[in-house]
């Protein structure tokens, strides 16, 4: 074998070993962050005093419950992207969420105990709707939407957060979770459905989530990985 | 697949052209290609015809950058057939878009329900709204009674003021009864005919299918369908 193709054939395997290295470091999630380093780099101005715990949702995906220092329980987010943890989602008080990534889809929370809440009824719904387009031409295109409401019943655990993956039901109804559809035209995608949720407590009773928010709330939040939940509306119901 | 018989039309002519050129005057085959693809380069309208866009080219610009660029050259003659066929494939193209939309309309007939629901073998059924009762899906008798459906034209404003009226009485009468969905259920996993992606309604009667595609919607129904166990609901 001649010089060249020697030096051809090591450079060739030293490209195929880098990227390699790259596959893996971009691919393969590292180990996650400790408690004080999550504690720095939770990305809320409020001080924080401690984290709850640490809960590995799957593969790429961490679920941090921490409790500020003005005793507000919040929820942070991590998802494995391109080569590092990235925090997605933060708040210092919140209802339940919804996040979606790599195709499952949770519903979390981190309530505060006062409340009490003992179990979640949470909706999907979507608002009956019709309309009709160039009503006098050939091209007439009659569309009806029907309202669409499904209820599902979650019951809290002994600590104030929690998270559970969303009913099968609800995927099929929805389709895909990519929460950033290409077109779709009529056909619906993830935005065109909403996410609510009612609180009861242990004596059946519908409560609000008034300690909870009782400082307020409020977070940041990157990238489509998580859908905020609203009370429901009673009279909106069907 | 109509493409390709547009490329095989197009591969035709360069053979001929190349063969009827003499072999001192015959450009080297990748010149040649670079020829006609640039004069494909042309002016076009797009006219929305038959529910799709066609795009039907006027003038020949890349025929003239050729003639710009060789006619210093002398080598202008060899070259402008394969400029101008270049130009004519555009509407080889049209052509092909033409016939595809022919073909399709026969193959998959846009009013009838089989088009959509091709292949249910897998279908399941969901209730997506309080007002759906705990129904289970026959799928034998889904199958069966298919070619019993038939287009009918929709009257998506009755539907939606009918529903509205129902809450305002609900409401008036303070009554906390449920309103009722027109269609209450979703047929999942039904593949249609082309790949295309179909989201199908259920009637509450069950005897209604309500099919969105990505581009229209239309409604089916049967006199006869009874596909749903314990009866959908009591309107009928």
């Amino acid at each position: 074998m001649s010089k060249k193709k020697l030096v051809l054939l090591l450079f060739i395997a030293g490209l195929l070993a880098v990227c390699a290295y790259a596959m893996y470091i971009f691919m393969i999630p590292r180990d996650f962050y400790t408690e004080e380093e999550l504690l720095e780099k939770i990305p809320l101005i409020t001080p924080k005093k401690e984290i709850q715990d640490i809960i590995q949702i799957d593969e790429e995906t961490y679920f941090v419950p921490f409790l500020s220092a003005d005793g507000s329980y919040g929820s942070s987010i991590w998802v494995w992207n391109t080569g590092k943890w990235e925090c997605v989602g933060t708040d210092s008080a919140s209802g339940p969420s919804i996040l979606a990534n790599n195709g499952n889809s949770y519903v979390y929370w981190n309530v505060h105990p006062h409340d009490k809440v003992q179990e979640w009824q949470i909706y999907l719904t979507s608002e009956r709707n019709y309309s009709v387009t160039d009503a006098n031409s050939e091209k007439r295109l009659e569309v009806y939407f029907p309202k669409i409401q499904v209820r599902h019943t979650l019951t809290l655990g002994k600590e104030s957060y929690g998270y559970v993956e969303l009913p099968s039901k609800w995927k099929e109804i929805v389709g895909s979770f990519d929460l950033n559809p290409t077109q779709s035209g009529l056909l619906p995608s993830s935005h065109y459905y909403m996410f609510q949720y009612q609180a009861y407590n242990d004596k059946q009773e519908a409560v609000d989530l008034d300690h909870t928010f009782r400082n307020g709330g409020g977070g940041t939040y990157t990238g489509d990985y998580i859908q905020h939940m609203q009370q429901v509306i009673s009279e909106e119901l069907e | 697949m109509f493409m390709l018989l547009a490329w095989g039309f197009l591969a035709y002519g360069v053979w001929r052209i190349y063969h009827a050129q003499h072999i001192e005057e015959r450009p080297v085959l990748w010149k040649l290609i670079i020829a006609v693809l640039i004069g494909l380069f042309s002016f076009s309208i797009n006219l929305p015809l038959f529910e799709e866009v066609l795009s039907i080219a006027i003038l020949p610009l890349g025929v003239w950058i050729l003639y710009a660029m060789l006619k210093g050259k002398n080598r202008w003659d060899a070259y402008r057939k394969y400029a101008w066929l270049g130009f004519l494939w555009n509407y080889f193209f049209l052509g092909a878009a033409l016939l595809a939309i022919g073909v399709s309309g026969v193959v998959y007939p846009k009013y009838e329900v089989e088009t959509y629901l091709d292949d249910v073998s897998k279908a399941e059924l969901l209730s997506i709204h309080p007002s759906g009762k705990e129904v289970h899906l026959n799928v034998m008798k889904l199958e069966e009674s298919l070619s019993s459906f038939t287009w009918e034209r929709s009257n998506v404003t009755q539907w939606y003021e009918v529903i509205r009226e129902q809450k305002w009485l609900n409401e008036e009468n303070k009554e906390q009864k449920n309103v009722q969905e027109k269609f209450p259920y979703l047929l999942t996993d039904v593949k249609a005919k082309a790949g295309k992606k179909v989201r199908v309604y259920v009637e509450s009667d069950g005897k209604g299918l309500l099919v969105t595609t990505k581009e229209h919607q239309y409604y089916f129904r049967s006199n006869t369908a009874s596909f749903l166990k314990g009866r959908g609901s009591e309107n009928e």
